[in-house]
């Protein structure tokens, strides 16, 4: 019983997951909806100007790696993280969806991330290719869907 | 949440009146008195109008002392338009109101100042709630020059009259100055006449929305009366603002923000926040210090082409620095520092956000807060007040909405936040075309796309796009372009739109799919088909030129390779560079290797000739699912004159590797450099150049072109003139052909040279083919059109032996006809085993010793049925030439004619062996013939002598051979040398004494064939050759004193003499020696036998006769010219027939006998 409110509760957690390197190209996109994932494209691209400028202007302590949220429009709220090498993580989720909190964002950013590390771990993918491992599609399609 | 709060604290319906935010508004308006100059009249040209406003708004500040001596800053703020619903809101932030107007106009006619002076007086009272003072500025009219006019009576304004509106009239600048100064003038009386009003008598003053909310509220309760006194003390901290008392506004606003906070009046303290945070904004930096500095951030766009950026941390420029003590200490304590008032003027915006209806003021607040971060370059700043803007619930125009998009977009972009941006310029491009937009502007929208390019590191230039999404967004990147292929297409200008899509298909191809690929082309096709493109710039309206883009991938090149000329019009240097023979030399060490390398040049090692075809072969792919119709391939060429041939080709769906062959032909002397192809497909043109396309390595290729040269046809041609490659002759048999050579060019050919060429040794090419090139010369210059012939004669060489030689064991059974005597009498033929054994070296180094190739193929012959195989000799006749300039250039051609060359057996020699003949001066070669043919062959071997022999028979014929007069050498040694000198000698003598005419009757009527077959290269042991070569020595014999034999002399019959039985007979024998040289080791014997002509012999004849004197001597040497002598006696016992048989050893193993042996008939007494 207790499992499915969590089922319920954690489904269509996030719209979309992206993995941005650090020139800034995408090297991995997926998304819930298929029709709205160019605009989400468009947004998660804009916001990279601001992920950009905070790495700038030099936060001191950068231990946090988590940005929180980058922009919200009425549709989307979008969330970064970047990591010591300067990868992004976006997480986009629907303004609507109240549910989500801050720390259950960082914990959709922090599976992302251990996802990431084991990818960097295979000998055999090279660092700024685009990824294609299944591993690290399932996770990312487990955070948009919740059933991780 | 914000929408929530803003429905509880206002009404829900829109105040309509407000709803037009002034985008351009900074912080620093708040200080400003506000003047609406508006152009009146149709007279005055709007340029000149525009013209005139800027030299108005230079006249922004007025510097004025008061009666108290204190010097006051006047600011104006001037604008076109003010919308009165945005006047209404004066009470709420007194910068709002309109307190000056002028008017600018020009007229000629009374009508029209009648008109223009109702104009302005209906403007006035539009704005006369708030109006102080206004101006008519009118030329054409009441001034020195031009009609004196009288305005209407109701005319109450100042009016300004000019001559010219074209005309700098510096009284201008002192009219605004004193219309200024009389504005600031009424203000200042308003803000002592507020200023020393009772706040607490004071009515409310309120917002235009808020007037339905105070109807039924107590005007009189304490809270009401606390919300009165703060906004009167905010509306004089205003004013103060406004008329220059900054510190006291400062003051004014602090009070204010402290009153009202605690009634919870959030709009006015929002007001109160904002203008707070303009004074002390204006403290810390006045508007005339602000640096107009434009400083461009370094985007990360410019990343690539600088990695090492530069940013300067101080981000304060021409600001007061908060740090400097003395500077502090002078500044008020309530002033807020740069920090302060992004909190504060964020805190305002948030009590802004709470009102629906204050969306205006929220928004124009967003965009003044911003534009503070902007001028601090603080970027995070303006992020997050900018962020506020787009979510504000405005009910806005079409054209109001792109311009808020357009005004973000252009505060984005100024921080560098292109991709931002960007954003917004895509938001508002799609507005401009959006459906519920009735003014669709597809050429705005495709403008705006244009400018968002940046923000996509994209540029429309092909050669500046990274291909593999290393930068930028690719997917977004193909939207993009994909829209702006749209929009151009819309907007109707087709030739953007087929540019724009074939750059989309050079630069984006890699991320698309066949399909894609395929859908695209498609597209593009559409596109072109209105406008075809062609790779040249364009320049749009606006003067941005769009750089040509190529379809470098369809078709897709795979290959380019340039091509030597064909072989045999290929230009060789006439003198060869000497060829480096030495030792091949290899050293790890590279010594100085780094510049050599980088020196690549890609000069090919060949040539072209002027004026002669010359081809690049490239190969296409085609990458899409429908027939792909290329036309007009041409290459691209730099340096010397070419003139390219062009190409089409159909190139079937998706097919590979697909070979087109470029002509084009050089038209001057120099160097061509290819760079690349054009093509035309799928109606666009495109240089495809080389440095583009990573199939090809090298991005140029270089051709030397030389001088013109001639050209010739040759041909070998038999009798019939037919021409041919391929001869079959029979071993021995010779053929003519000729040789024709024909100047087909059109430069006469002053150079000629024959050679041949073939894989045999040269001296049996020499004796099979043979061309007459002797008098050649003679025949040069070979002038245009004009040929020669020369003979060509071949001749087939061939060994007529077979390599599979037999002993002719059977022989023997011959030798009792053909010799006389007793078999001891005759050179006895050793054991074939024996004999094979002595052969085999001397077979060896004769084979060795030239007809090497014949003897190889020889060898094959294994077994005697396998003799009918031929030889293939290709000969290559290659004629150099050359002739024109291009001689003297240096260069000249070779064509080679091949001739093929079939030698087969006619003849072939299985085995010979050599028998004394009957008389001393000639022998028999008894020779095992075959006739390998396949025909019947007659052979005549020797005169009157012939044999018709069926075809693969082998025959066996004696040819008599003179013999070899030995001493005719003039040395003969006993040595091996000797030995062999003497082979090779008796060799040559048979080769020349035997012919064997061989003839053979074709099948047709042609005449019969023939040939002679010469047996060189018979090999003969010691004991032939002494049958071969005539004895070195004569003999002499006196017999009873009697000459019987004198071989020195004619030879004597040698008359069967009679003799007693019972006598002695006194035999005296001379050896001379007939050589040049002495003999070594002379034996002589004498032998007496009986010959019973049954073929048997007696020599036992020990008790028939008997002898005086030794029949056996020796000695040492027998000079030349000298002579042995031995005499000794015998007595025959018996009457009969007794012959002698007189034999001389001599070098080792020869052994001559005389010939014929010595007969003596003893007859009884």
């Amino acid at each position: 019983m207790h499992l499915q409110i969590l089922q319920v509760y954690f489904s269509d957690m996030a719209l979309c997951v992206a993995v941005v390197s650090k020139e800034n190209a995408p090297k991995y996109v997926t998304s819930l909806n298929p029709e709205d994932e160019l605009q989400i494209q468009y947004e998660i691209h804009s916001s990279i100007d601001f992920v950009e400028e905070k790495l700038k202007t030099g936060k001191k302590d950068m231990r946090d790696l988590y940005l929180g949220l980058l922009y919200s429009t009425e549709d989307h709220k979008i969330y970064g993280y970047v990591t010591n090498t300067k990868v992004k993580f976006f997480v986009v989720i629907d303004s609507s969806n109240l549910l989500l909190r801050d720390n259950e964002i960082r914990f959709m950013f922090r599976k992302l991330h251990t996802a990431y590390t084991d990818l960097m771990c295979n000998p055999f993918y090279i660092p700024g290719d685009y990824i294609t491992s299944e591993n690290f599609n399932k996770v990312a399609r487990g955070i948009l869907t919740g059933n991780s | 949440m914000r929408s929530s709060v803003s429905a509880i604290l206002s009404t829900p319906t829109q105040d309509p009146n407000m709803s037009h935010p002034d985008y351009e508004m900074t912080v620093y308006d708040h200080g400003t008195l506000l003047i609406l100059v508006k152009h009146l009249g149709e007279e005055l040209s709007s340029k000149n109008f525009n013209r005139l406003f800027e030299r108005i708004c230079r006249i922004n500040q007025l510097r004025v002392v008061d009666g108290t001596g204190t010097e006051r800053c006047v600011q104006a703020r001037y604008i076109k338009e003010y919308p009165v619903g945005n006047n209404d809101w004066g009470d709420f932030q007194t910068h709002r109101r309109l307190l000056g107007l002028i008017t600018v106009s020009k007229c000629k006619l009374q009508v029209e100042l009648n008109e223009i002076c109702r104009l302005h007086e209906s403007l006035k009272v539009k704005y006369q709630s708030t109006l102080y003072d206004s101006r008519c500025i009118i030329f054409g009219v009441n001034a020195p020059n031009s009609p004196e006019l009288s305005t209407p009576s109701n005319f109450k304004s100042r009016d300004v009259y000019y001559a010219s509106d074209n005309d700098p009239n510096p009284s201008i600048e002192m009219h605004l100055n004193e219309f200024l100064s009389s504005l600031f003038w009424v203000l200042d009386a308003k803000r002592l006449e507020k200023s020393k009003e009772k706040f607490d008598k004071a009515t409310l003053l309120i917002a235009p929305f808020e007037k339905r909310n105070i109807i039924g509220l107590d005007m009189e309760s304490r809270a009401n009366k606390k919300r009165c006194m703060g906004r009167v003390t905010k509306h004089l901290a205003d004013l103060n603002l406004q008329t220059g008392f900054l510190n006291d506004a400062l003051n004014f606003y602090q009070t204010a923000i402290d009153t009202l906070r605690s009634c919870n009046d959030w709009l006015w303290l929002g007001g109160c926040l904002e203008g707070l945070c303009a004074t002390s904004l204006m403290i810390l930096q006045p508007q005339n210090q602000q640096t107009k500095s434009n400083f461009q951030r370094n985007a990360s766009l410019q990343e690539r082409h600088s990695r090492f950026k530069f940013r300067p941390l101080s981000t304060n420029t021409g600001f007061v620095s908060l740090d400097d003590n003395v500077v502090r200490s002078t500044m008020p304590q309530n002033l807020l520092s740069v920090d302060d008032i992004y909190k504060n003027y964020g805190e305002a915006l948030k009590h802004y956000s709470k009102y629906l209806n204050a969306g205006v003021v929220l928004t124009e607040g967003s965009l003044k807060a911003a534009r503070i971060a902007v001028d601090h370059h603080h970027f995070i700043h303006v992020h997050y007040f900018l962020q506020n803007v787009l979510p504000v619930n405005l009910t806005l125009t079409d054209e109001e909405k792109i311009q808020r998009l357009m005004k973000l977009a252009e505060l984005y972009s100024e921080i560098g936040f292109h991709r931002k941006a960007s954003f917004f310029q895509w938001l508002a491009s799609k507005r401009y075309v959006s459906a519920s937009n009735p003014h669709t502007s597809w050429e705005q929208c495709y403008q705006l796309l244009l400018k968002m390019l940046p923000g996509h590191k994209l540029s429309l230039d092909p050669n500046d796009y990274v291909t593999g999404g290393q930068f930028g967004w690719p997917e977004l990147q193909r939207q993009v372009v994909n829209e702006i292929v749209l929009a151009a297409k819309r907007v109707g200008n087709a030739s953007l739109a087929t540019r724009h899509c074939t750059f989309l298909l050079q630069t984006m191809w890699w991320m698309m799919d066949k399909i894609e690929r395929s859908a695209y082309a498609t597209q593009l096709s559409v596109l072109s088909a209105q406008c075809e493109g062609s790779p040249v710039p364009l320049v749009l309206d606006n003067g941005l030129v769009i750089p040509p883009a190529n379809l470098l991938n369809i078709p897709q090149p795979e290959n380019f390779s340039v091509q030597n000329l064909k072989l045999h019009l290929r230009p060789h240097k006439l003198v060869k560079a000497k060829e480096d023979f030495g030792p091949f030399l290899f050293t790890p060490l590279k010594f100085g290797s780094m510049e050599k390398y980088n020196i690549k040049s890609n000069k090919m090692e060949y040539v072209w000739v002027i004026d002669e075809p010359c081809e690049v072969i490239l190969e296409l792919s085609n990458p899409l699912n429908f027939e792909l119709e290329v036309t007009n391939i041409l290459l691209l060429t730099n340096g010397a004159v070419f003139e390219s041939i062009p190409f089409s080709i159909n190139l079937p769906p998706e097919i590979s590797y697909q070979n087109v062959v470029l002509t084009g032909i050089p038209k001057e002397v120099g160097e061509i450099e290819i760079n690349g192809y054009s093509t035309h497909t799928l109606g666009v043109k495109s240089n495809c150049r080389l440095k583009n396309i990573t199939n090809v390595p090298e991005t140029t290729y270089n051709v030397q072109v030389i001088p013109s040269m001639p050209i010739l046809e040759a041909f070998i041609l038999d009798s019939k003139n037919d021409n041919i490659s391929n001869v079959t002759l029979f071993a021995g048999e010779s053929l003519d052909y000729n040789l024709k050579i024909s100047n087909i060019g059109s430069i006469s050919i002053d150079l000629l040279e024959i050679s041949i060429e073939s894989t045999i040794e040269h001296s049996l090419k020499n004796s099979i083919i043979k061309v007459d090139t002797e008098n050649i010369k003679d025949y040069l210059p070979i002038i245009p059109k004009s040929e020669i012939v020369l003979g060509i004669h071949l001749t087939g060489a061939l060994n007529f032996l077979s390599s599979n030689q037999y002993p002719l064991a059977e022989l023997n059974s011959l030798k009792s006809s053909l010799t006389i005597s007793g078999p001891s009498s005759y050179p006895s033929l050793p054991s074939p085993r024996q004999r094979n054994e002595r052969l085999s070296p001397m077979t060896a180094s004769s084979y060795r010793s030239g007809e090497s190739s014949l003897n190889s193929n020889c060898s094959r012959y294994r077994s005697p049925t396998d003799i009918t195989s031929l030889k293939v000799i290709e000969f290559n006749i290659k004629i150099k030439y050359a002739g024109g300039e291009g001689m003297a250039a240096g260069y000249c051609r070779i064509i080679s004619c091949t001739l093929s060359l079939n030698i087969s057996n006619s003849v072939l020699v299985t085995g010979w062996d050599v028998l004394q003949a009957e008389t001393g001066s000639q022998f028999y070669l008894v020779l095992d013939v075959v006739n390998v043919t396949n025909q019947e062959m007659e052979l005549k071997y020797a005169t009157n002598k012939s044999i018709l022999m069926e075809e693969k028979e082998s025959y066996r014929i004696p040819v008599p051979v003179d013999r070899f007069l030995i001493h005719s050498l003039e040395q003969v040694s006993s040595g091996e040398e000797g030995q062999a000198d003497m082979v090779s000698q008796c060799n040559k003598h048979i080769a020349e004494q035997v012919l064997l005419r061989w003839s053979v009757n074709s099948y047709d009527d042609l005449p019969p064939r023939w040939g002679v077959a010469k047996l060189y290269g018979l090999t003969l042991c010691p004991q032939m050759l002494d049958i071969v070569c005539t004895s070195p020595i004569y003999w002499e014999i006196n017999l009873n004193e009697e000459k019987i034999v004198s071989e020195c002399d004619e030879k004597l019959l040698s008359e069967t003499s009679q003799y007693p039985v019972g006598q002695q007979l006194k035999l005296q024998i001379w050896v001379h020696n007939s050589l040049m040289s002495p003999l070594d080791d002379v034996t002589l014997e004498l032998n007496f036998y009986q010959d019973y002509l049954n073929g048997t012999t007696n020599n036992q004849l020990g008790n028939r006769l008997a002898t005086t004197g030794s029949t056996k001597t020796y000695t040492t040497r027998v000079n030349e010219h000298d002579r042995l002598y031995h005499e000794c006696s015998v007595i025959f016992f018996y009457p009969g027939q007794y012959k002698l048989n007189l034999q001389c050893q001599t070098l080792k193993q020869h052994i001559w006998k005389l010939i014929p042996p010595l007969q003596l008939d003893i007859t009884a007494e």
